[in-house]
């Protein structure tokens, strides 16, 4: 994937709102990229716009030039009132509850996916649906396709809702925010998770966050987002060092750490306010 | 799972029907023999004999009138579980046939327009969502400014000034065939019976007939129905369920049904709250085109005091009712299974 000088604005009965601006970055085959910022920063926009999630009554998208999988890809809005999907571009949302179709029970859902990307009949989607569902760690397939998600506890739905990103094997995932619902530990699985299965099929992730700590685990580089800019796009070990800019500098210090004690008050970002988009000049 | 367990949803809410109509007819009895004067009297002063005390206490027992209210009440019960409201005043027939011959003829007409109005929502919502035409989607959203602004019979007059006074295109609103002709009767619903007996001449006539009555009901209804729905749809099209959908790579059609079924639950709703309304409310059309039905039934039990069919009237409306919104709730809880009784949607 290469992206090059990429921007988006929303729409509004004002006229346009710039919300990302001439980001550009690349990402080969397995790669992972973290996507940091504080709220507002424009990090969900980018990662929808990637996505092809935003239709053209929405938002405008202007690239330069962007290719995934080697392909040129024309990354500009939809027409379409439900846009349509980038292709080999899959997302993850935050909330697994109201990702999946609240009242289709799970198998009809990987059956729908299956049969529009892989073409795959009644008989060879349920087999496919099996794989998935058992290689996302659910026990008992058989039994949780035949339910519904609100029949689902939190972190099945949300292995669910993996599986079901993965079954067609995208170029690359988008994972906006994934594990912010979850609790620690569990949250901490499903990184795992997602990260071994992305390894597996060679998927590039792309994953937004705003858990710089979680970056540094499971990524290999980051992009820090301000106001729709970027400030910087380094190696993730490389976060701390003095050379980055002074924005990423001042967000790594807001981390806290165990073991200090020395701090009784938390750090805030004194140097961000962040405007209201409007405002921006 | 057991099968009982399977289908206990449904099974649940069927079965309170009978008391819903137990409880619904019990109040009709009461809220009758609320209303001001006295039947008995009021029937006696439309009748060309002199007034004796027999004829008086004769009315009285044949109106189910004599006694105490509490034994007229269990009589009523008794009557009712026998599935008979009473003999009417009137045409001395029993008032289950006098509206059991109206109550087809009345569906049908509600059936076509109000069936119709759904069908023609259902269109718009699937351009709605299907076509980004800007212009498309603007003249939708006007449509549902249309909602409940007109009533039925200005349109339907409108419709019988155009077409059959001034551009002759259509015949009189005279009835459901030429004057002169009789319907076929085998089950009530009068399209029914002419494609049974193979009457296909009168079936023509009849749909001729039907356009006029069907088109208004149609252009009445569906801006009340297109509201909910778009407005449904555009709640669903912000979901991030449709967002995944897309995302994860969901074949189109499915997008777009998917869509469609999570916004039509409003629109079944008040699809049953007007077909129950319309029941004894289809009069100012059946009036306006010459059609018998119910609310005519009703109209002239009213103005010829016959309190035995305005009662069974009232009964018959509410039993159509009660079940018109069984079968919206189970419509609904098949849509969405979380409506079913005993499925928490909320757990974490």
């Amino acid at each position: 994937m290469a992206i090059d000088r990429m921007s988006v604005c929303y729409v509004t009965d004002d006229g346009t709102v710039p919300a990302v601006s001439d980001v550009s970055f690349r990402l080969s085959t397995s790669e992972r990229l973290a996507i940091v910022g504080e709220s507002g920063s424009g990090k969900s926009t980018l990662a929808l716009a990637l996505a092809g999630l935003l239709p053209r009554h929405v938002a405008e998208i202007s690239c330069e030039s962007a290719r995934i999988g080697g392909r040129p890809v024309d990354l500009r809005a939809d027409k379409s009132v439900i846009p349509r999907r980038r292709e080999g571009v899959s997302m993850i949302f935050q909330d697994a509850m109201t990702s999946l179709d609240p009242v289709a029970s799970i198998s009809h859902q990987f059956r729908t996916v299956l049969k529009a990307g892989s073409g795959l009949g009644r008989a060879e989607a349920r087999r496919a649906a099996l794989n998935w569902t058992e290689k996302v760690g659910i026990h008992e397939p058989e039994r949780v396709l035949r339910l519904r998600p609100y029949e689902l506890s939190g972190g099945m739905r949300q292995r669910v809702m993996i599986a079901l990103a993965l079954c067609s094997a995208p170029k690359a995932l988008i994972a906006d925010e994934p594990t912010s619902a979850l609790d620690a530990s569990v949250s901490r699985k499903v990184m795992d998770l997602v990260l071994g299965l992305t390894q597996e099929l060679g998927t590039a992730l792309i994953m937004i966050t705003h858990d710089v700590d979680l970056a540094r685990e499971y990524t290999d580089r980051t992009l820090v987002l301000y106001r729709g800019e970027v400030q910087d796009l380094c190696a993730t070990a490389e976060l701390m060092s003095p050379e980055r800019s002074s924005y990423t500098q001042a967000l790594m210090r807001c981390v806290p750490r165990l073991g200090d004690h020395a701090l009784d008050v938390l750090p805030t970002l004194t140097t961000s306010s962040l405007p209201v988009l409007e405002t921006v000049p | 799972m057991s099968w009982y367990q399977r289908n206990k949803w449904w099974m649940v809410r069927v079965m309170r029907l009978p008391v819903d109509v137990f409880v619904f007819a019990t109040l009709a009895f009461f809220l009758i023999r609320l209303l001001p004067g006295d039947p008995v009297s009021v029937a006696l002063a439309t009748i060309n004999q002199p007034k004796t005390p027999e004829l008086e206490h004769n009315l009285r027992i044949q109106m189910g009138l004599d006694g105490s209210v509490w034994d007229q009440l269990l009589r009523f019960w008794g009557n009712l579980l026998h599935g008979s409201l009473g003999t009417s005043l009137d045409t001395h027939l029993p008032v289950t046939r006098e509206v059991l011959d109206r109550l087809p003829a009345t569906i049908e007409i509600i059936m076509l327009g109000l069936g119709g109005a759904f069908v023609v929502t259902m269109v718009l919502g699937f351009l709605y969502i299907r076509f980004a035409n800007e212009g498309l989607r603007r003249f939708i959203r006007l449509t549902t400014g249309f909602a409940t602004s007109v009533p039925v019979f200005v349109v339907a007059i409108f419709g019988i000034l155009v077409f059959y006074v001034i551009l002759g295109w259509l015949p009189a609103p005279l009835g459901r065939v030429a004057s002169g002709q009789s319907l076929p009767l085998v089950t009530g619903f009068p399209l029914l019976d002419e494609v049974l007996t193979g009457n296909f001449a009168d079936l023509g006539q009849t749909l001729l007939r039907y356009v006029l009555p069907v088109g208004a009901m149609i252009l009445t209804y569906t801006p009340n129905l297109l509201t909910q729905f778009v407005g449904g749809l555009d709640r669903e099209l912000a979901q991030t369920a449709t967002r995944f959908q897309v995302a994860a790579g969901a074949s189109r059609q499915w997008i777009y049904f998917s869509v469609m079924r999570r916004s039509v639950s409003s629109v079944v709703v008040i699809f049953g709250l007007f077909f129950g309304s319309l029941i004894g409310g289809a009069v100012t059309i059946e009036s306006l085109f010459g059609f018998g039905g119910l609310g005519q039934l009703g109209i002239r039990a009213v103005s010829t005091a016959d309190f035995p069919t305005l009662q069974g009237f009232m009964i018959i409306i509410v039993v159509f009712c009660l079940v018109m919104f069984v079968a919206v709730d189970l419509v609904n809880m098949w849509l969405d299974p979380r409506r079913r009784p005993g499925v928490s949607s909320e757990e974490s």
